[in-house]
Protein backbone atom coordinates (compact mmCIF):
# COMPACT_ATOMS: atom_id res chain seq x y z
CA UNK A 1 0.00 0.00 0.00
CA UNK A 2 1.17 3.64 -0.92
CA UNK A 3 2.06 6.04 1.55
CA UNK A 4 1.49 9.58 0.97
CA UNK A 5 -1.28 11.94 0.59
CA UNK A 6 -1.84 14.48 -1.95
CA UNK A 7 -3.39 17.72 -2.72
CA UNK A 8 -4.69 18.72 -5.95
CA UNK A 9 -5.81 21.67 -6.97
CA UNK A 10 -6.11 22.77 -10.72
CA UNK A 11 -2.95 23.99 -12.01
CA UNK A 12 -0.35 23.30 -8.46
CA UNK A 13 0.06 26.96 -8.66
CA UNK A 14 -1.48 28.56 -5.51
CA UNK A 15 -4.43 26.93 -3.43
CA UNK A 16 -2.89 22.95 -3.50
CA UNK A 17 0.59 24.40 -2.20
CA UNK A 18 -0.94 26.57 -0.05
CA UNK A 19 -3.28 23.21 1.77
CA UNK A 20 -0.51 21.06 1.38
CA UNK A 21 1.84 23.51 3.80
CA UNK A 22 -1.01 23.86 5.95
CA UNK A 23 -1.54 20.26 6.24
CA UNK A 24 2.23 19.67 6.52
CA UNK A 25 2.85 21.87 9.59
CA UNK A 26 -0.44 20.53 11.04
CA UNK A 27 1.41 16.97 10.70
CA UNK A 28 4.79 18.68 12.20
CA UNK A 29 2.46 20.02 15.21
CA UNK A 30 1.37 16.14 16.00
CA UNK A 31 4.25 14.37 15.56
CA UNK A 32 3.45 12.68 12.40
CA UNK A 33 5.83 11.46 9.74
CA UNK A 34 3.58 11.53 6.37
CA UNK A 35 4.95 12.63 3.05
CA UNK A 36 2.26 15.10 1.38
CA UNK A 37 2.71 16.42 -1.85
CA UNK A 38 0.91 19.34 -4.48
CA UNK A 39 0.13 17.71 -7.50
CA UNK A 40 -2.05 19.07 -10.65
CA UNK A 41 -5.25 18.04 -11.18
CA UNK A 42 -4.37 17.18 -14.74
CA UNK A 43 -2.53 14.63 -13.89
CA UNK A 44 -4.51 13.33 -10.76
CA UNK A 45 -4.73 9.81 -12.58
CA UNK A 46 -1.37 9.05 -12.96
CA UNK A 47 -0.84 10.55 -8.90
CA UNK A 48 -3.45 8.48 -7.58
CA UNK A 49 -1.78 4.60 -7.55
CA UNK A 50 1.01 6.62 -5.63
CA UNK A 51 -1.29 7.75 -3.07
CA UNK A 52 -2.74 6.77 -0.29
CA UNK A 53 -4.98 10.06 0.65
CA UNK A 54 -6.31 12.15 -1.75
CA UNK A 55 -7.21 15.77 -0.84
CA UNK A 56 -8.82 17.39 -3.41
CA UNK A 57 -9.50 21.34 -3.90
CA UNK A 58 -10.39 21.31 -7.63
CA UNK A 59 -14.10 19.01 -8.04
CA UNK A 60 -12.88 15.24 -8.87
CA UNK A 61 -14.84 13.90 -11.54
CA UNK A 62 -16.77 10.84 -11.30
CA UNK A 63 -14.24 8.95 -13.01
CA UNK A 64 -11.42 10.03 -10.19
CA UNK A 65 -13.34 9.00 -7.36
CA UNK A 66 -14.06 5.45 -9.03
CA UNK A 67 -10.46 5.34 -9.82
CA UNK A 68 -9.46 6.16 -5.95
CA UNK A 69 -12.40 4.07 -4.86
CA UNK A 70 -11.01 1.20 -7.02
CA UNK A 71 -7.54 1.87 -5.62
CA UNK A 72 -8.33 2.13 -2.00
CA UNK A 73 -7.44 5.52 -1.37
CA UNK A 74 -9.15 7.72 0.75
CA UNK A 75 -10.51 10.86 -0.34
CA UNK A 76 -10.88 14.46 1.74
CA UNK A 77 -12.63 17.92 0.79
CA UNK A 78 -9.52 20.31 0.66
CA UNK A 79 -11.29 24.00 0.74
CA UNK A 80 -11.87 23.62 5.01
CA UNK A 81 -7.80 23.49 4.89
CA UNK A 82 -8.14 27.22 3.29
CA UNK A 83 -11.32 28.67 4.53
CA UNK A 84 -10.75 27.14 7.95
CA UNK A 85 -14.73 25.99 8.39
CA UNK A 86 -15.31 22.49 9.54
CA UNK A 87 -11.79 21.38 9.11
CA UNK A 88 -11.23 19.42 12.45
CA UNK A 89 -13.57 17.13 11.21
CA UNK A 90 -11.68 16.30 8.43
CA UNK A 91 -8.46 16.60 9.73
CA UNK A 92 -9.26 13.96 12.30
CA UNK A 93 -10.18 11.53 9.57
CA UNK A 94 -6.94 12.54 7.78
CA UNK A 95 -5.11 11.52 10.79
CA UNK A 96 -6.44 8.34 10.99
CA UNK A 97 -5.88 7.17 8.00
CA UNK A 98 -2.14 8.07 8.00
CA UNK A 99 -2.23 5.17 10.88
CA UNK A 100 -3.51 2.85 8.80
CA UNK B 1 26.60 18.82 27.30
CA UNK B 2 28.10 19.51 24.37
CA UNK B 3 26.29 18.05 22.09
CA UNK B 4 23.24 19.68 23.69
CA UNK B 5 24.59 23.01 23.33
CA UNK B 6 25.56 22.67 19.66
CA UNK B 7 21.41 21.16 19.13
CA UNK B 8 20.24 24.47 20.83
CA UNK B 9 23.19 26.88 19.10
CA UNK B 10 21.49 24.91 15.94
CA UNK B 11 17.86 25.34 16.78
CA UNK B 12 18.65 29.11 17.02
CA UNK B 13 20.28 30.13 14.07
CA UNK B 14 17.65 28.04 12.50
CA UNK B 15 14.96 29.46 13.48
CA UNK B 16 16.53 33.59 13.03
CA UNK B 17 17.25 31.60 9.15
CA UNK B 18 13.06 31.14 9.32
CA UNK B 19 12.59 34.43 10.82
CA UNK B 20 14.48 35.90 7.90
CA UNK B 21 13.16 34.03 5.70
CA UNK B 22 9.53 35.05 6.38
CA UNK B 23 10.52 38.62 6.49
CA UNK B 24 11.76 38.34 3.13
CA UNK B 25 8.16 36.87 1.66
CA UNK B 26 6.22 39.50 3.32
CA UNK B 27 8.42 42.35 2.06
CA UNK B 28 7.76 40.74 -1.44
CA UNK B 29 4.40 39.82 -0.38
CA UNK B 30 3.81 43.51 0.61
CA UNK B 31 5.38 44.91 -3.13
CA UNK B 32 2.36 42.73 -4.70
CA UNK B 33 0.36 45.65 -3.16
CA UNK B 34 -0.70 48.68 -4.60
CA UNK B 35 -3.07 51.50 -4.30
CA UNK B 36 -3.67 51.50 -7.69
CA UNK B 37 -4.84 48.01 -7.76
CA UNK B 38 -7.52 48.22 -5.23
CA UNK B 39 -11.19 49.40 -6.83
CA UNK B 40 -13.77 48.85 -3.92
CA UNK B 41 -16.52 50.86 -6.50
CA UNK B 42 -17.39 48.33 -9.52
CA UNK B 43 -19.70 48.10 -11.31
CA UNK B 44 -20.58 45.39 -13.36
CA UNK B 45 -23.66 42.93 -14.59
CA UNK B 46 -21.76 39.72 -13.92
CA UNK B 47 -18.71 37.89 -13.59
CA UNK B 48 -17.57 38.28 -16.97
CA UNK B 49 -17.42 41.96 -16.95
CA UNK B 50 -15.64 42.22 -14.56
CA UNK B 51 -12.44 39.65 -15.61
CA UNK B 52 -12.97 42.17 -18.54
CA UNK B 53 -12.71 44.81 -17.07
CA UNK B 54 -9.75 44.14 -14.22
CA UNK B 55 -7.82 41.93 -17.68
CA UNK B 56 -7.80 45.71 -19.18
CA UNK B 57 -6.14 47.55 -16.14
CA UNK B 58 -3.58 44.63 -15.56
CA UNK B 59 -2.78 44.67 -19.52
CA UNK B 60 -2.42 48.50 -19.42
CA UNK B 61 -0.47 48.67 -16.41
CA UNK B 62 2.38 45.88 -17.26
CA UNK B 63 1.10 43.10 -14.60
CA UNK B 64 -0.36 41.19 -17.48
CA UNK B 65 0.05 39.71 -20.97
CA UNK B 66 -2.55 39.78 -23.77
CA UNK B 67 -3.12 35.79 -23.06
CA UNK B 68 -4.81 36.89 -19.41
CA UNK B 69 -8.23 37.40 -20.01
CA UNK B 70 -8.65 33.81 -21.66
CA UNK B 71 -6.67 32.55 -18.77
CA UNK B 72 -8.60 33.01 -15.65
CA UNK B 73 -11.77 32.74 -17.37
CA UNK B 74 -10.92 29.12 -19.24
CA UNK B 75 -9.37 28.15 -15.66
CA UNK B 76 -12.63 30.03 -13.34
CA UNK B 77 -14.72 27.68 -15.68
CA UNK B 78 -13.02 24.84 -14.84
CA UNK B 79 -11.59 24.92 -11.42
CA UNK B 80 -13.65 27.77 -9.69
CA UNK B 81 -12.27 29.83 -6.75
CA UNK B 82 -14.87 30.94 -4.60
CA UNK B 83 -14.89 30.58 -1.07
CA UNK B 84 -16.92 30.71 1.55
CA UNK B 85 -15.46 32.04 4.74
CA UNK B 86 -16.89 32.64 8.27
CA UNK B 87 -17.38 36.30 7.72
CA UNK B 88 -16.82 36.77 4.19
CA UNK B 89 -17.78 35.47 0.89
CA UNK B 90 -14.65 35.56 -1.45
CA UNK B 91 -13.49 34.70 -4.93
CA UNK B 92 -9.68 34.56 -6.03
CA UNK B 93 -9.18 34.32 -9.45
CA UNK B 94 -6.36 33.28 -10.70
CA UNK B 95 -4.49 32.01 -14.00
CA UNK B 96 -1.60 30.27 -14.84
CA UNK B 97 1.60 31.80 -13.96
CA UNK B 98 2.30 32.10 -18.14
CA UNK B 99 -0.07 35.10 -18.79
CA UNK B 100 1.61 36.83 -15.53
CA UNK B 101 4.12 39.81 -15.94
CA UNK B 102 4.79 40.86 -12.95
CA UNK B 103 3.61 39.62 -9.16
CA UNK B 104 0.50 41.47 -8.52
CA UNK B 105 -2.86 41.21 -6.09
CA UNK B 106 -5.81 43.31 -7.52
CA UNK B 107 -8.51 43.99 -4.90
CA UNK B 108 -12.17 44.09 -6.58
CA UNK B 109 -15.45 44.76 -4.82
CA UNK B 110 -18.08 45.15 -6.61
CA UNK B 111 -21.80 47.44 -6.21
CA UNK B 112 -24.18 44.42 -6.74
CA UNK B 113 -22.80 40.92 -5.43
CA UNK B 114 -21.69 38.83 -8.58
CA UNK B 115 -22.29 35.18 -9.20
CA UNK B 116 -19.56 32.84 -9.05
CA UNK B 117 -18.91 29.24 -8.38
CA UNK B 118 -17.17 27.58 -4.95
CA UNK B 119 -13.80 26.17 -5.19
CA UNK B 120 -14.00 22.00 -4.22
CA UNK B 121 -17.79 21.54 -5.10
CA UNK B 122 -18.16 24.09 -8.38
CA UNK B 123 -21.86 25.17 -5.99
CA UNK B 124 -23.34 28.67 -6.86
CA UNK B 125 -22.58 31.46 -4.73
CA UNK B 126 -23.01 35.47 -4.85
CA UNK B 127 -19.70 37.45 -3.86
CA UNK B 128 -18.88 41.08 -3.87
CA UNK B 129 -14.94 41.02 -2.60
CA UNK B 130 -12.59 39.41 -5.52
CA UNK B 131 -9.08 38.88 -4.76
CA UNK B 132 -7.10 38.62 -8.50
CA UNK B 133 -3.81 36.59 -7.49
CA UNK B 134 -1.14 37.29 -10.02
CA UNK B 135 1.26 34.45 -9.08
CA UNK B 136 4.79 34.28 -11.18
CA UNK B 137 6.51 32.21 -8.88
CA UNK B 138 4.14 29.55 -7.01
CA UNK B 139 6.83 28.56 -4.72
CA UNK B 140 7.78 32.01 -3.94
CA UNK B 141 5.03 32.81 -3.30
CA UNK B 142 2.42 30.20 -1.85
CA UNK B 143 2.52 32.10 1.57
CA UNK B 144 0.56 34.95 0.06
CA UNK B 145 -2.47 32.84 0.05
CA UNK B 146 -1.66 31.43 3.60
CA UNK B 147 -1.00 34.92 4.80
CA UNK B 148 -4.73 35.77 3.23
CA UNK B 149 -6.22 32.97 4.62
CA UNK B 150 -5.10 33.79 7.82
CA UNK B 151 -6.99 36.94 7.83
CA UNK B 152 -9.94 36.35 6.52
CA UNK B 153 -10.28 33.67 9.62
CA UNK B 154 -10.01 37.06 11.50
CA UNK B 155 -12.98 38.81 13.03
CA UNK B 156 -11.65 42.04 13.24
CA UNK B 157 -9.73 42.32 10.70
CA UNK B 158 -12.71 41.53 8.33
CA UNK B 159 -15.17 43.44 9.70
CA UNK B 160 -12.36 46.33 9.53
CA UNK B 161 -12.18 45.35 5.71
CA UNK B 162 -16.34 45.61 5.12
CA UNK B 163 -16.19 48.52 7.06
CA UNK B 164 -13.80 50.49 4.47
CA UNK B 165 -15.00 51.79 1.42
CA UNK B 166 -11.88 53.96 0.37
CA UNK B 167 -9.00 52.44 -1.84
CA UNK B 168 -6.40 53.96 -0.18
CA UNK B 169 -7.52 53.04 3.42
CA UNK B 170 -7.81 49.47 2.48
CA UNK B 171 -4.43 49.53 1.19
CA UNK B 172 -3.20 51.30 4.04
CA UNK B 173 -4.90 47.63 6.49
CA UNK B 174 -2.91 45.96 4.55
CA UNK B 175 0.18 47.58 4.90
CA UNK B 176 -0.50 47.83 8.17
CA UNK B 177 -1.73 44.13 8.64
CA UNK B 178 1.84 42.88 7.34
CA UNK B 179 3.96 44.97 9.90
CA UNK B 180 2.22 43.16 12.37
CA UNK B 181 2.81 39.50 10.91
CA UNK B 182 6.28 40.62 10.23
CA UNK B 183 6.75 42.02 13.78
CA UNK B 184 5.05 38.95 15.14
Amino acid sequence: MARKLIVACGSGVATSTTVAEKIKSKFDEDGIDYPVEAVDYKSILQELPSASIYVYIAKPDDEVLEEAEKLGVSVYAGVPFLTGMGVDTIYEGIINDTRK
Amino acid sequence: MYKQSLTYIYKVEHKNFELKQNEGGITKMKQMFQPELIDLHITVQNEEELFELIAKRLQQTGYVNSGYLEGIKSREQVFPTGLITEYLNIALPHSDTDYIERPFIYIARTTKPIKVKQMGDNQEMEVRDLFFLGIKEPTKQVGLLQELMILFQNEAFVEELKAISENEQLFNLFMKQWEEVKNG
